[in-house]
C-alpha cells in the first residue's frame, strides 16, 4: 500500500537552517534573517514520484537548546526525518547524531538523512571530510547542502521521499 | 354552643301535643266547654300547668330559626377557625364534593372564576423554572468568561433581552461546516469534507497544526496521551475534536455545539475506525480509503444541517479557527516560557544577590517583564557584562541600580587601583583582594599610594614591598658617595675662595644633595662630622652652615678627636637617620671610608 501523504520531521540544533531548508524547498526562498522557530511550523510540498502524487507534510521543529528539549511526541507517526547540522559548527554534527540516537525508537525504521548545511560558507567550514567519511561508512546518508544557493536541497527531499515510499510499499 | 341549637326531640314532641290541644276549639260552646275543661285541668294539674307554661316560654326563646343562625354563623366560623383546623377538616369533604358537582354541572362557571388566578400562577411557575435554568447557564458562562460570553452580554444589552435568552438562542443554533478525519499519531489528513458554501483553508495544514497543538497540550499539561484537546473555541465557533486510537475527527462548528453533537461524532468515529481497519486489512490505498469514507463523513455535515438551515459563509471561520489554534499554541508556549521565565527570574535574582557590588532591593516579575532595582557599585560588572560573563540570558529584564560604593574587599581593591593611576614604571596587579605593586616609583607616589589605600580603608590590602623607592635608593647612593676626605681648615684663615676651600665646598655640595634627597625620601638624616683639630671644632658646622642651608641634616655633633698621640684617626663623616631604628638601613653610624692619605 503506497501512502499519498507522509510526515517528515526536521531535527537539529538551533540556527542550523532547518527552516531555511524547508523554505528553500517549498517556496524557493532564502532569507539571511534568523527568526527562530517557536514550536512547530508545518509546511506542505506536493510532488510526483514516478508518476505518483505524494504530499509531504513537513514538520519543522524548533531547534533544541539547553532550555527547550525536543519532545518525542512531535515525531509520532513520522515516515522519515532529516537531521540537520551546520557545517560551520562542528559541534552541531554531534548534536544531530545525538538526536538521531535519542529519537531512534520514535522513528522506527523510517529513513533518515544527515544534512550538513551552509555548505556555501566554505571559509568557515569546520566539519572535516574524514568525519563525514566515517559517518557514511557507518551507514549514514550524508549530504552537504546550502539553503542559500539551493545545493542538494531538491535532491535531499527526493532521496528521502523515495526511501520512504520504498519502505512503505513493501 | 351547638347544644342549645339542637332541641331535645322528646320534649319537643310533648310540647307540640300541648300546643295542638291549646290551639284548637274556637266556638263559644266549645269555649264554654273549654273553660269548663280548663277549670278541671287547673284543679287536676294546677302545679304542672305552671311548670308547662314556664317551659313553653323557654322553648320559644331557644328555637333555632334560620334567621338567627344566619346572624351568628359568620361569627361562629370566624371564632372556630381561630381555634384550629377542625372546622376546615369537617368542611373539606363537602367542599370537594361541591366543587366536583359544580364542575360536572357547569365547568365554565368555575373556569371563568379561576381564570384570572390561573394565568399568573402558571407564568409564575414557568418563570421560576426558567430563572433557575438561566441562572445555571449564567453561572456556567460566567465561570468561563470567554470572549463569546462577553459578546452575548453585549448582544443582550443591545437587544434589550435577558442574557439567558440570548444564551438559549445561541446555544441551540449551530452548523457543522467542515469535518476532517486525520490520523491520530502523524496528524496526516485522511479525508476532509466541507459544506459547499464554506471556503476552506488547506485541510492538510489544518490537520497538521491541530495535531501539533494537541501533541503540545498532551505533552505539557495532560497526564497522558489519552488526555487531549476536546474543544478549541474562538468567538462563536468551536472546533470539536474526538480522538480515537488511530483516527481523530475534527468538526468545525458554527454556533454552540450541543453536547449531543459530540456523542454523534463519537459514534461516527467508531464507525470510521471499523471501516478503516477493514480497508487497511485489505491493504487499500489512501485514495480508496478516502473515497470509501467520504459518504459517512458527509453525513455528519448533512445531519447537522437539517437542524439549522441558516447559511453562512465559513471561510472566515476557518481563518479564525486557525488563528485561534495559533493563539492556543502561543498561549501554551507562553505558559511554558512563563515557567522558564520564572526559573530565569530566580536565577537572575540569585546571580545579582551573590554578586559583590550589588544590593538588590526589589525584584519583580510581571509576565514577560522582570525588573530589578537596587544599588550597584560602578566597579562591579554591569548586568549586561554579567550576562555575557556568566553566559546567561537577561533579555526582558530591566535593571535600575543607583550607584554606591561597596566595601567588599575585592571592589575596594579595584577602587584603589583605579585611583592610583600608576606611572609606567609601576606594575600594579590585583591578586585576589590584594593590590601588588612592583617596579619603581618615586617616594612621593608610594606615599600617595599608601595614603590612598588608607583613606579607602584598604591599607592592609596594598602590598608595596616589591616596589623600589627611587628616592630612597638615590639617597642611599648619595650617602654612599658622600665625599670623604680629611682636610684642614682653620677658622681664622678660611678663605672660601681659596683652593683649599674646595674641600669644604665639596662636602657642602654633597651634603646638600643628601639633604634634598632625604627630603624627597621623607627622611631625616643625622650627620656627624668628626674633626680632629681642636680649633676646627665648632668651626666646620658653622662653615658648612654658611655655605649651604641644610634643613634636614642635623649637624648635631662635631666630635673632637685628639690627635696628640699622632695616631692615625680615620676621618669620619657619618650619616644616620634621626630614628635610631632606621640606622641599619644606612649602614654603620660611623663608617670607615678607607684609608686615605692626608
Ligand atoms: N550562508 C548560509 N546561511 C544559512 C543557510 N541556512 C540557513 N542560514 C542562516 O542561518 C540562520 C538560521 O537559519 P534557520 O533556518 O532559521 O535555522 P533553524 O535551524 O530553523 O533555527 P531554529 O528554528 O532556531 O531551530 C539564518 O540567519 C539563515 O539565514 C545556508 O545554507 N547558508
Ligand atoms: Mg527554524
Amino acid at each position: 500500500m503506497t501512502p499519498t501523504r507522509v510526515k517528515v520531521c526536521m531535527l537539529g540544533s538551533f540556527a542550523v537552517g532547518k527552516t531555511s531548508l524547508v523554505q528553500r524547498y517549498v517556496k524557493s526562498l532564502f532569507s539571511e534573517r534568523y527568526q527562530t522557530t517557536i514550536g512547530v511550523q508545518i509546511d506542505k510540498k506536493e510532488l510526483v514520484i514516478d508518476g505518483r502524487p505524494l504530499t509531504i507534510m513537513l514538520w519543522d521543529l524548533y531547534g533544541e537548546d539547553e532550555f527547550q528539549k525536543l519532545s518525542a511526541s512531535f515525531l509520532r507517526g513520522a515516515h522519515g526525518a532529516f537531521f540537520v547540522a551546520d557545517g560551520t559548527r562542528a559541534q552541531s554534527v554531534d548534536h544531530a547524531l545525538e538526536l538521531a540516537e535519542r529519537f531512534a525508537p520514535d522513528l522506527g525504521d523510517g529513513p533518515r538523512i544527515l544534512l550538513v548545511n551552509k555548505h556555501d560558507l566554505a571559509a568557515q567550514w569546520e566539519v572535516r571530510d574524514e568525519t563525514l567519511a566515517r559517518l557514511r561508512a557507518k551507514g549514514w546518508l550524508v549530504l552537504c547542502t546550502s539553503a542559500k544557493d539551493g545545493e542538494n536541497v531538491e535532491r535531499a527531499f527526493e532521496l528521502l521521499a523515495r526511501a520512504m515510499l520504498e519502505r512503505e510499499s513493501d | 354552643m351547638s347544644e342549645p341549637l339542637e332541641p331535645d326531640p322528646s320534649r319537643e314532641r310533648e310540647l307540640s301535643t300541648d300546643a295542638a290541644e291549646f290551639g284548637n276549639g274556637r266556638s263559644d260552646r266549645q269555649h264554654d266547654e273549654a273553660s269548663e275543661l280548663e277549670r278541671v285541668r287547673s284543679i287536676l294539674l294546677g302545679r304542672e300547668r305552671a311548670e308547662l307554661a314556664r317551659l313553653e316560654k323557654r322553648v320559644d326563646e331557644l328555637a333555632p330559626d334560620a334567621d338567627q343562625v344566619a346572624r351568628v354563623l359568620p361569627d361562629a366560623i370566624r371564632i372556630e377557625s381561630k381555634r384550629g383546623d377542625r372546622l376546615a377538616r369537617s368542611l373539606a369533604p363537602t367542599v370537594e364534593v361541591a366543587v366536583q358537582e359544580s364542575v360536572r354541572r357547569n365547568p365554565k362557571a368555575l373556569a371563568d372564576a379561576i381564570f384570572p388566578i390561573i394565568g399568573p400562577a402558571i407564568r409564575n411557575s414557568v418563570e421560576a423554572m426558567l430563572a433557575a435554568m438561566v441562572d445555571r447557564l449564567n453561572r456556567a458562562v460566567d465561570h468561563s468568561l470567554s470572549p463569546r460570553s462577553i459578546g452575548w452580554r453585549i448582544e443582550a444589552w443591545r437587544t434589550n433581552r435577558s442574557f439567558g435568552e440570548v444564551v438559549l438562542l445561541k446555544s441551540l443554533v449551530y452548523r457543522v461546516e467542515q469535518v476532517l478525519l486525520l490520523r491520530t499519531d502523524s496528524g496526516l489528513l485522511v479525508k476532509h469534507v466541507a459544506h459547499p458554501a464554506v471556503a476552506v483553508a488547506d485541510p492538510d495544514l489544518v490537520a497538521g497544526m491541530l495535531t501539533a497543538i494537541n501533541d503540545f497540550v498532551a505533552d505539557s499539561f495532560a497526564k497522558g496521551a489519552d488526555q487531549a484537546l476536546e474543544h478549541v473555541e474562538y468567538a462563536d465557533k468551536t472546533l470539536e475534536l474526538v480522538r480515537g486510537p488511530r483516527l481523530t475527527l475534527a468538526a468545525h462548528v458554527r454556533g454552540q455545539a450541543p453536547r449531543e453533537l459530540r456523542l454523534r461524532l463519537q459514534a461516527l468515529l467508531e464507525e470510521l475506525h471499523l471501516k478503516v481497519a477493514e480497508l487497511e486489512a485489505e491493504r487499500a490505498s489512501d485514495e480508496t480509503l478516502a473515497a470509501e469514507l467520504e459518504p459517512a463523513l458527509a453525513r455528519a455535515l448533512e445531519t447537522q444541517e437539517r437542524e439549522n438551515a441558516k447559511k453562512q459563509s465559513g471561510a472566515m471561520f476557518v481563518v479564525l479557527a486557525l488563528a485561534g489554534a495559533a493563539l492556543v499554541l502561543l498561549a501554551v508556549w507562553g505558559i511554558l516560557t512563563h515557567a522558564r521565565r520564572a526559573e530565569r527570574f530566580d536565577l537572575i535574582a540569585n546571580v545579582l544577590r551573590a554578586q559583590p557590588g550589588y544590593v538588590v532591593l526589589a525584584a519583580e516579575r510581571n509576565g514577560e517583564r522582570m525588573t530589578f532595582e537596587g544599588l550597584r557599585d560602578p566597579l562591579a560588572p554591569s548586568p549586561e557584562e554579567l550576562a555575557q560573563l556568566l553566559d546567561l540570558d537577561f533579555s526582558g529584564a530591566t535593571f535600575t541600580f543607583e550607584p554606591y560604593a561597596s566595601l567588599d574587599r575585592s571592589l575596594v581593591a579595584k577602587r584603589v587601583l583605579q585611583a592610583l593611576t600608576p606611572p609606567p614604571s609601576v606594575d600594579a596587579q590585583l591578586v585576589g583582594d590584594r593590590i601588588v605593586l612592583s617596579g619603581q616609583a618615586t617616594h612621593a607616589w608610594i606615599e600617595l599610594a599608601n595614603s590612598l589605600a588608607k583613606a579607602l580603608g584598604a591599607a592592609d590590602q596594598l602590598d608595596a614591598t616589591r616596589l623600589v623607592d627611587l628616592d630612597l635608593e638615590a639617597l642611599r647612593q648619595a650617602i654612599d658617595e658622600l665625599p670623604y676626605r680629611a682636610f684642614v681648615v682653620s677658622a681664622a684663615s678660611f678663605d672660601p675662595k681659596a683652593p683649599s676651600a674646595d674641600n669644604v665646598h665639596g662636602l657642602a655640595a654633597a651634603l646638600q644633595r643628601v639633604d634634598s634627597l632625604a627630603r624627597a625620601a621623607d627622611r631625616a638624616i643625622d650627620v656627624r662630622v668628626v674633626a680632629f683639630m681642636p680649633e676646627t671644632v665648632g668651626v666646620l658646622p658653622a662653615l658648612l652652615a654658611k655655605t649651604v642651608s641644610l634643613e634636614s641634616l642635623l649637624l648635631t655633633r662635631v666630635e673632637f678627636v685628639d690627635s696628640a698621640d699622632h695616631r692615625f684617626v680615620p676621618p669620619l663623616v657619618g650619616v644616620r637617620h634621626s630614628e635610631a631604628s632606621d640606622v641599619h638601613e644606612f649602614g654603620a653610624v660611623a663608617r670607615f671610608r678607607g684609608k686615605e692619605s692626608w
